[in-house]
């Protein structure tokens, strides 16, 4: 999914599924067993070579409601424009941006409909709210399509190319993004996926946004993923998502931001990526980044903590930076 | 600090000391005569929680057919017709079980209910319960987690929905979800890297409205009152450590007798115990009609454990052991007179080995217990841990000497306090305490 990234980067971490025999996971009995896959849903990875749909035939096929504008994003599981909507479902008028995806890779059906799921309970400034799904009949086929709120800003993994950024901006981060993991808990959804390809910074970067549910998984629903394998961004994966534990909590997520946010105050990821080196002995703030403001410091480093149950709770992070925020 | 485990007889025994107050268990009787029982004659009971034990809901009534006529009329358990108990309109409660019984262990479901709606209905039943007993918690119920549930997967579903509705009904008391665990689950897994242990504590740290949880242990192998299964009993401080050190939860924790003492220490705001094997420990077992009557057992702080006193109190006395042995109540004092003045036991009846003769030995039993538990309560925690300490240490020294010297019996325990030190202290080397 994409949310209008005005820019398309190439990740350095590929999204992968870890495979994992659990015993030897719980036994702790030798090294993993990671294959790495080509993640569908990351829409920069796998450029098409052919843009399948015209602009002009997707504004038809949607009924004329949707000026649509440029390409935002083209990958192997479809396409993502901008878009402006110009009548409501329910044919009152309208005029909102929306980053409008059109869905071609049937495979991918179920967790696109878990996401739609996920994103139609919940609704939060600091999230990317749906606005419109369906399907349309474009050349004769079935294409689902899913209008998102447009976010005008920057992903944060672009944001970091141009090297660290201001303590102030990591405590909007921090503060934002564990609100919204906060708030898609109530529903008891996790989200298994906060990197910063997923964090959208609004212009002028006070606001962020936790964009991508694709991979969130609803703790009431059945598995995607066979027994002993989990999803995530290698990197970025806690230790739970790491170990493949069934059962995992909002907690998750807090560990995953508190990667980003060491990420984005020192500009590089704390392990370069090494995701076995993050678990087998989690960073120091001071360590990578000797210069962050102490209290930010010392919140970050609890999100790292390896017990989940022992990390701070995103509405306590959320807290924090927001007491925080003035005086930085 | 310490709560009586309540039976059908509310009463506590006789100079029980500082009882800081009850649970309720909801196997003590049907729930039409529960919810018409007075507690103001109680005191301690001014502080009450009701267990609502769903963790019991696979009892077999082949076997144990009375607690599962008294489970069955509580509605997260079974779904009937049969009236609750009334005495006015059902005469004496045992002529209202043989009337209904039948009907009651007919609709037991041998397994707690599944699905959104049914769960919902039965949670929804255990709060009210528990809101119009006027309990001081209220303790969500949830199924006992056993190999077979090893994810704990239906556990936050029945925490889930008990939170919903705990929000729906308003309730401002303090909410524990029930982790009730087979020690089956935590047999020969390293309990610190145990993924069971992780995913509970996770669980409950990451729903903010859990002010913490009910931990219930099922020893399924031990023959004994106490508990001697290395893993279950770390896994038990890890899981309290984690809670309230790591997540900023309580703990109340129940049937594990005074290893509650060791748990307290490592952060349990309230183990609950009581003189009879069924207070102390929770076994499915224990609930088949095959229990005999009680006999009296002397408890020993020094030993934490109990003493046998158709032979071994005696003897223990007569090789010196007394003052070690002996813990100082008002009960005790008796049997205590008697051995130095070589009269036990002719000259104390109260003391006298024979069936059901144990008002005496609970009530000494609860007075010991209960003011080490006011003791403990009243110490900063680093104290609290190095009393616990001292005091298994010293239950390890005395029971060697104890073995030594030869008990004439099995019934006094020399086995358990090796394991509790042992446990205790790679707890707290592990927690850095």
């Amino acid at each position: 999914m994409d949310f209008g990234r005005s820019a398309c980067t190439a990740n350095q971490f590929l999204v992968v599924r870890v495979l994992i025999s659990r015993g030897r996971a719980l036994a702790n009995s030798g090294p993993l067993r990671v294959t790495e896959v080509p993640n569908s849903l990351e829409w920069n990875r796998t450029v098409s070579p052919k843009n399948p749909f015209r602009r002009a035939k997707v504004a038809a096929a949607l009924g004329g409601r949707y000026s649509i504008h440029e390409k935002l994003r083209v990958g192997g599981q479809g396409v993502v424009y901008r878009a402006v909507r110009t009548v409501a479902l329910d044919g009152s008028e309208a005029s909102d941006q929306v980053a409008l995806k059109l869905h071609t890779d049937p495979g991918q059906d179920v967790r696109v409909e878990r996401e739609i799921n996920a994103m139609e309970r919940l609704r939060h400034p600091n999230l990317a709210n749906l606005v419109e799904h369906g399907r349309v009949k474009i050349d004769g086929a079935s294409v689902r399509y899913v209008a998102w709120e447009f976010i005008a800003g920057q992903a944060l993994d672009h944001k970091l190319k141009a090297g660290p950024l201001p303590p102030r901006t990591v405590a909007c981060v921090g503060r934002d993004v564990a609100r919204a993991i906060e708030h898609i808990w109530t529903a008891r959804i996790v989200h298994r996926d906060v990197n910063p390809k997923n964090i959208m910074l609004r212009v002028g970067d006070r606001d962020a946004v936790l964009i991508d549910l694709g991979v969130a998984r609803h703790l009431d629903e059945k598995t995607l993923t066979a027994a002993g394998l989990t999803w995530g961004t290698m990197g970025y994966l806690s230790p739970e998502q790491y170990h493949a534990e069934p059962q995992l909590t909002c907690q998750s997520d807090v560990f995953c931001l508190g990667i980003v946010l060491l990420q984005t105050i020192c500009g590089h990821h704390p392990t370069g990526g090494d995701q076995a080196a993050l678990i087998a002995m989690p960073p120091r703030t001071s360590d990578v980044a000797p210069n962050a403001p102490a209290a930010i410091a010392e919140l970050i480093d609890k999100m790292f903590l390896p017990r989940a149950a022992f990390r701070p709770a995103p509405g306590a992070i959320a807290e924090k930076f927001s007491e925080l925020l003035p005086k930085l | 600090m310490l709560y009586l485990n309540v039976r059908y007889k509310f009463a506590a025994p006789d100079h029980a000391g500082p009882v800081a107050g009850g649970i309720i268990a909801a196997s003590a009787m049907p729930m039409g005569q529960l919810m018409r029982r007075d507690f103001r004659k109680h005191p301690y009971l001014q502080h009450r929680l009701l267990d609502p034990q769903l963790y019991l809901a696979s009892l077999d009534p082949n076997v144990a057919r009375g607690s599962v006529v008294n489970l069955a009329t509580f509605p997260w358990f079974a779904r009937h017709e049969v009236p609750a108990y009334d005495s006015e309109k059902h005469g004496t409660l045992a002529q209202w079980k043989t009337d209904n019984a039948d009907a009651l262990v007919a609709s037991w479901p041998r397994k707690p209910f599944s699905g959104q709606a049914a769960i919902e209905a039965a949670v929804r039943a255990a709060v009210q319960c528990q809101l119009e007993l006027g309990c001081n918690a209220v303790i969500l119920p949830t199924p006992m987690t056993t190999v077979a549930t090893q994810h704990f997967t239906t556990e936050t579903e029945w925490i889930d929905v008990g939170l919903a509705v705990c929000k729906e009904l308003r309730v401002t008391l303090p909410i524990f979800a029930t982790v009730a665990l087979s020690d089956t689950v935590l047999r020969g897994v390293p309990p610190h890297e145990h993924p069971l242990l992780h995913t509970i504590t996770n669980q409950i740290a990451s729903r903010e409205q859990l002010a913490g949880a009910y931990l219930v242990l099922e020893q399924t192998g031990d023959d004994q009152y106490v508990c001697t299964v290395r893993d279950s009993l770390l896994s038990l401080l890890v899981v309290t450590d984690d809670l309230v050190r790591g997540a900023s939860r309580q703990v109340i924790v129940n049937y594990v007798g005074t290893f509650g003492a060791v748990l307290a220490a490592a952060g349990a705001s309230i183990w609950s115990s009581g003189y009879y094997l069924s207070q102390r420990r929770m076994k499915l077992a224990d609930f088949d009609e095959k229990m005999g009557l009680a006999k009296p057992r002397y408890f020993s702080l020094g030993l934490a454990g109990d003493v046998g006193i158709e032979r071994d109190l005696q003897w223990f006395f007569q090789k010196g052991f007394g003052e070690k042995l002996f813990t100082k109540t008002e009960a005790g004092e008796v049997v205590q007179a008697a051995l130095a003045a070589g009269t036990y036991p002719q000259s104390v009846p109260e003391w006298e080995f024979r069936p059901n003769n144990i008002q005496a030995a609970a009530s000494h039993y609860t007075e010991a217990v209960s003011r080490f538990g006011a003791a403990l309560r009243s110490l900063e925690p680093v104290k609290r841990v190095e009393l616990v300490h001292r005091w298994l240490a010293g239950a390890v020294r005395l029971g060697e000497a104890l073995k030594t010297a030869g008990p004439k019996s099995y019934a006094t325990e020399i086995v358990h306090q090796p394991v509790w030190l042992d446990v205790f202290e790679e707890w707290r080397r592990r927690a850095d305490m």
